[in-house]
């Protein structure tokens, strides 16, 4: 097995079933690349860094919402 | 001046509080705020900045009040509807606490005229609903090293944190560039605003004050649903364009 902590969360996969960037791991989440940032271990990442960024064992992967609410 | 009689009974709660004390009360009295939008965040800021006695508090919106409003903009009133919000805002400041100045700014943030209101003013709420003109406000106060703390709801959803510019992570170092915003409104549990806008005037008391920690380095998100608050750690970006972080003194 191989984890990913992800919004604080461990989150399990069967060895070579992560997905490989950051852009697949939104796809599995069902989560639109377009309303979130996300910080890989203390790095941001913008949405259009999603597609070439790698995704790895053992990281910590925050994905954090664009509120525009007031 | 001292506090007088009237002042000393008024803030009695702030002041036996011996890290406020007469002294940060008369601080609160002499500083000025900036809260920008007088909606679900901005209500709650407005009244317990008033509540407390910061002397100044200016207030941005170029709004109305609409029925729409009063689910969750609980600085308002049913009477208030189709009143120009600073108005409404104002008037409900003033019978809480006569001691305060409320000064009104009955327009939209403009990238052309928000520079010159948030000079004045010591510390600023960006208490507004869209997107571009949060990054509005976060370059502005950024170019104009005013320190201010950014908040932003969603559904059951809220986030905050607190930008010293030129010493901490602002807005832009986290979100690049703004998304496009919703079509039409985006769904809101009323209270949240009221959980968010009371931690950002929190904000605003504490680094007025000097008081305890801030949300700096610091996105602190709160989920209504499952009572969560979560700190994130955020770091300044080198290459913000807004902020300058990256030349902050070691």
């Amino acid at each position: 097995m191989e984890t990913l902590k992800l919004n604080g969360v461990e989150r399990q996969y069967a060895s070579g079933q992560m997905p490989a960037t950051l852009a697949a791991l939104l796809a599995d989440l069902g989560v639109d690349g377009s309303a979130v940032v996300a910080e890989v271990d203390g790095a941001i990442v913008p949405a259009a860094g999603f597609a070439e960024t790698p995704v790895a064992a053992g990281q910590s992967i925050e994905l954090i919402k664009f509120m525009g609410g007031g | 001046m001292p506090l007088t009689d009237e002042q000393i009974e008024r803030y009695q709660r702030n002041i036996i509080l011996k890290e406020i004390g007469a002294a940060g009360q008369e601080k609160l009295r002499s500083s000025k705020v900036l809260i920008v939008g007088v909606g679900g965040l901005g209500s709650p800021a407005a009244l317990y900045l008033a509540a407390a006695g910061v002397g100044t508090i200016g207030l941005v919106d170029g709004d109305a009040v609409e029925l729409s409003n009063l689910q969750r903009q609980v600085i308002h009133d049913t009477a208030d509807v189709g009143r120009r919000k600073v108005e409404s805002a104002q008037a409900r400041m003033h019978a809480l606490n006569p001691d305060v100045t409320v000064r009104t700014y009955d327009t939209w943030a403009q990238a052309d005229s928000l520079g010159s209101i948030v000079r004045e003013y010591d510390f600023v709420i960006d208490a507004v609903d869209n997107f571009a003109t949060k990054f509005l406000i976060n370059d502005v106060c950024c170019a104009d090293r005013v320190p201010f703390c950014h908040a932003g709801i969603l559904e059951f959803e809220g986030q905050l944190m607190t930008v010293l510019p030129g010493r901490t992570a602002c807005y832009r170092c986290v979100f690049a560039a703004p998304p496009a915003d919703p079509h039409g409104p985006i769904g809101v549990l009323g209270v949240l605003p009221g959980v968010i806008g009371a931690l950002q005037a929190t904000e605003a008391i504490k680094h007025l004050l000097a008081l305890g920690d801030l949300l700096t380095d610091t996105l602190l998100s709160y989920h209504a649903l499952t009572m969560q608050f979560r700190r994130l750690r955020v770091t300044c970006n080198p290459k913000c364009p807004a902020c300058g972080c990256s030349h902050r003194p070691v």
